[in-house]
C-alpha cells in the first residue's frame, strides 16, 4: 500500500507544468465556487437583515387575518395580556407594540399613499433600526403631533423638516381618521421605496387618528438569533393562538424573502453539479493523458507481476492526491483572500442607484462563509478529482501486456 | 552450468494472430527446452516468432496449439491471475527499454518485485543492496533512473530480475539501444549472473554480441526452430 501511495504521489510531479496547471485549476474553480456562494449568502443575510431592521422583526403577534390585509378592526384588544406572555419566554430579547394602517398623506404640492406606523419612540429603537436611519432633524420624542418621514417621500411631497402635512386613515370605527402633523425628521434608509412609503408617527397619536384607544395592531418581538426564533414562535404560538391571534416567524410575514434565500441556497447544488462536471472533464483529461504516456511502463509493470487491480489503485491514488493536493492549496488561496474582503467587504456602489430599488442591499456586500459552503465546495472538488481518475483506472488496467509493448 | 532440469518445454507451439484480415502464423510447431542454468539466445530475422515464443513462454501471451510448461507448470489452463502470480515469482523480465520506474530510485526498482511478492522490508533493502552491489552500482542506490546512463539503468532492470531468485529470466532485445562497449559489459556482468547465481537466461535477439556471448543460440525462421547450437557441446 505504502508503495503505491509513494508510485502515486511520485506520478503526480512527474509532469510538474502539467500538474501545476490542473491543480491551478482546481485553487480557481474552488475559490469561484466558494466566493460566488458566500457572496450570494452575504447579499441574503444582508437582506434579511435589512427587512428584519426595517420593522420585520424576528416574530410578529396579530389578531388572526391581520397580516393579510391590515385591517384596523384586526387588532389587539389586549396587549398587556400578550405583552406578559412574552416578557415570559425565554431567549426574547426585545419588543414593541405597533399601530400598522394604510392611509394617505398630503401636502400643499402632492399627496401619496402611506404605510403608517405608530410606534412606541422608546421601545421601537430595540426592535428596528428605523432610528439609525435618521440624516435630517430628530426621531420620535413622544410629542404630539410628530411626524418622521423618508427622503424620498419628503421629495415627493416637496416639504422640509418643520414642514407640516395631513395624514389620513381609515378608522376602527369606519370613519375617516385626519389630523395634521409636523415632520420632527427625515429619514434615508437603503431603499428609496422604502423611505417613500413609510411614515412613522407616535403609537398614542396612531390611537387618536384612528380611533383605536388601548388598541395596537401588532407586538414584534426580537430573539436572541435567528436560531432562536421557531422555538420563541412555538412558545408563543402555544400561548396565544387559542385566544385567537396568530403568531408569525419572519418567514411567514415575508414569505417572498424566505423562498428567495431557500432558493439561492438549492442554486448552491446547481453551482456544486457544475463546477464537478467542469473540472471533471479537465482532469479527467490531464490523468488520461498522463496514463496513456505511460502505457508501455504500466505494461511492464503488469509483465513483472503487477496485478491489475494494483495498477487500478495506483491511478486512482493520483486522482486523490491531485484533489486533495488541490483542495489543501485553494483553501489557502482562499482563505488569504476572504481574510482582506471579509474585512473590506466588495464595494457594489456603483450600482447604488439600482441597489435602492432592490429592497435594500447595502452598497458594501461582506462574504459570508457557512459550514454548508465550506463542506457542500470541498466534497465537490475533491469528488471531481477522485471520479475523473475512475476511467483513466479502468481503461489502463484492461491493458494487455503485449499490446502494452507495441504501443508508441 | 546445466544440469538436466528443464525450466522450460514447449510442444507443438503454435501461435496464430487473426487480428486482421490476414492469419499470421507467428509460430508454427516450436518444440523447445531450456534447462537450469543456460546462457541461451533465440535469434532470427524480424517476424521469425522471436517475440512471440518469448511472450509465451513468458506466460504473457497464450499460445492457439500446443503446450508450454515452465518450472514443470503447464500454463493451459491458467487464468490471467494465475499468469500474473507465475510471472511474478518464477520470471525475470528485461526489455529494451521502459524497465524501469522512472520515479523510483534504483534500489526501489529492485525492491518493487519482492514487494509485490510479500517480502519484509528489511530482508528486501538489504538484498536490493546486495544485487546492486553485485552489478557494480552500489553508488547508485538513491539514484533516480534518469539520472543514470542507458547501460546503469539496464544493469538495475537485470538487478530487478534476478532478485526474486526466478527459474528463468527472459530479455528480450537488452542491448538494442546500448552501445557496444556498455552492451559487452552488461553481458558479461549477465554472464557473471549466471555463473554465480546459477540464473538461466534467454535471449531475444538481433545483436551478433549477444549470439557471441550466448553458450546456445535457438535460430528461428517463419515460426520454426531452423537450428539449435550448444556451444558448450
Amino acid at each position: 500500500m505504502l508503495m503505491t501511495l509513494k508510485l502515486a504521489w511520485r506520478n503526480i510531479w512527474r509532469n510538474k507544468r502539467r500538474s501545476a496547471v490542473i491543480l491551478t485549476a482546481i485553487v480557481v474553480g474552488l475559490f469561484g465556487m466558494v466566493f460566488m456562494i458566500a457572496i450570494m449568502k452575504g447579499m441574503s443575510v444582508d437582506m434579511l437583515k435589512t427587512s428584519i431592521e426595517n420593522g420585520v422583526g424576528h416574530v410578529q403577534i396579530h389578531e388572526k387575518g391581520f397580516n393579510d390585509n391590515m385591517n384596523v378592526s384586526l387588532n389587539i384588544r389586549d396587549p398587556k395580556y400578550v405583552i406578559n406572555f412574552v416578557e415570559d419566554t425565554p431567549s426574547v430579547t426585545a419588543y414593541a407594540e405597533r399601530i400598522k394602517a394604510r392611509g394617505l398623506v398630503s401636502s400643499p404640492k402632492s399627496s401619496t399613499g402611506v404605510e403608517i406606523w405608530g410606534i412606541d419612540h422608546v421601545a421601537e429603537p430595540d426592535v428596528s433600526a428605523v432610528k439609525n436611519y435618521l440624516v435630517e432633524g430628530d426621531f420620535l420624542t413622544g410629542k404630539k403631533g410628530e411626524i418622521y418621514v423618508g427622503r424620498s417621500l419628503a421629495e415627493k411631497l416637496k416639504v422640509e423638516k418643520g414642514d407640516k402635512i395631513v395624514l389620513m386613515g381609515q378608522g376602527l370605527a369606519t370613519e375617516i381618521g385626519a389630523g395634521a402633523f409636523r415632520i420632527s425628521g427625515i429619514f434615508e434608509s437603503t431603499s428609496k421605496e422604502f423611505d417613500k412609503y413609510n411614515i412613522y408617527i407616535n403609537i398614542t397619536d396612531a390611537q387618536e387618528l384612528l380611533s383605536m384607544p388601548g388598541r395596537v395592531s401588532e407586538i414584534v418581538v426580537v430573539t436572541e438569533s435567528l436560531d432562536h426564533v421557531e422555538p420563541v414562535t412555538a412558545s408563543l404560538k402555544e400561548d396565544l393562538e387559542v385566544g385567537g391571534l396568530e403568531v408569525l416567524p419572519w418567514m411567514e410575514v415575508i414569505p417572498l424573502m424566505y423562498q428567495m434565500i431557500s432558493l439561492w441556497d438549492a442554486f448552491n447544488y446547481i453551482v456544486y453539479i457544475l463546477v464537478i462536471v467542469a473540472m471533471a472533464f479537465g482532469i479527467v483529461n490531464t490523468i488520461l493523458m498522463s496514463v496513456l504516456e505511460r502505457t508501455r511502463e504500466i505494461g511492464i509493470l503488469m509483465a513483472i507481476g503487477t496485478k491489475p487491480g494494483k495498477v487500478f489503485s495506483m491511478v486512482m491514488w493520483e486522482g486523490f492526491f491531485l484533489g486533495l493536493t488541490g483542495l489543501v492549496a485553494g483553501w489557502v488561496f482562499t482563505m488569504l483572500v476572504f481574510a482582506v474582503i471579509s474585512r473590506t467587504g466588495i464595494n457594489i456602489s456603483i450600482w447604488a442607484d439600482s441597489l435602492k430599488y432592490m429592497g435594500g442591499i447595502s452598497p458594501i456586500i461582506y462574504p459570508v462563509l457557512h459550514w454548508n459552503n465550506i463542506f457542500g465546495s470541498s466534497a465537490s472538488v475533491f469528488f471531481a478529482a477522485v471520479f475523473s481518475a475512475v476511467y483513466p483506472a479502468v481503461k489502463i488496467m484492461r491493458l494487455n501486456p503485449v499490446e502494452a509493448f507495441r504501443s508508441v | 552450468m546445466m544440469n538436466n532440469k528443464t525450466i522450460i518445454e514447449t510442444k507443438n507451439l503454435e501461435k496464430v494472430y487473426d487480428d486482421s484480415k490476414v492469419a499470421v502464423h507467428a509460430l508454427r510447431g516450436v518444440n523447445l527446452e531450456v534447462h537450469e542454468g543456460e546462457f541461451m539466445a533465440l535469434s532470427g530475422p524480424s517476424g521469425s516468432g522471436k517475440t512471440t515464443l518469448l511472450n509465451i513462454i513468458g506466460a504473457l501471451d497464450h499460445p492457439t496449439s500446443g503446450t508450454v510448461r515452465v518450472a514443470g507448470e503447464d500454463l493451459s489452463g491458467f487464468t490471467k491471475s494465475e499468469l500474473s502470480r507465475l510471472r511474478l515469482d518464477r520470471i525475470g523480465f528485461i526489455f529494451q527499454a521502459y524497465n524501469l520506474i522512472p520515479v523510483l530510485t534504483a534500489r526501489e526498482n529492485v525492491e518493487y518485485v519482492m514487494l509485490l511478492q510479500g517480502v519484509d522490508e528489511k530482508e528486501r533493502i538489504e538484498r536490493a543492496e546486495a544485487i546492486l552491489e553485485d552489478v557494480g552500482l552500489k553508488d547508485y542506490i538513491n539514484t533516480r533512473p534518469n539520472e543514470m546512463s542507458g547501460g546503469q539503468q539496464q544493469r538495475v532492470a537485470v538487478a530487478r530480475a534476478i532478485v526474486s531468485n526466478p527459474d528463468v529470466v527472459l530479455a528480450d532485445e537488452p542491448t538494442a539501444n546500448l552501445d557496444s562497449a556498455t552492451s559487452s559489459s552488461l553481458l558479461e556482468m549477465m554472464r557473471e549472473m549466471n555463473e554465480t547465481h546459477n540464473a538461466t537466461f534467454v535471449f531475444s535477439t538481433h545483436d551478433r554480441l549477444v549470439m557471441e556471448y550466448a553458450r546456445r543460440l535457438v535460430k528461428l525462421r517463419d515460426g520454426q526452430v531452423e537450428d539449435d547450437i550448444d556451444k558448450d557441446a
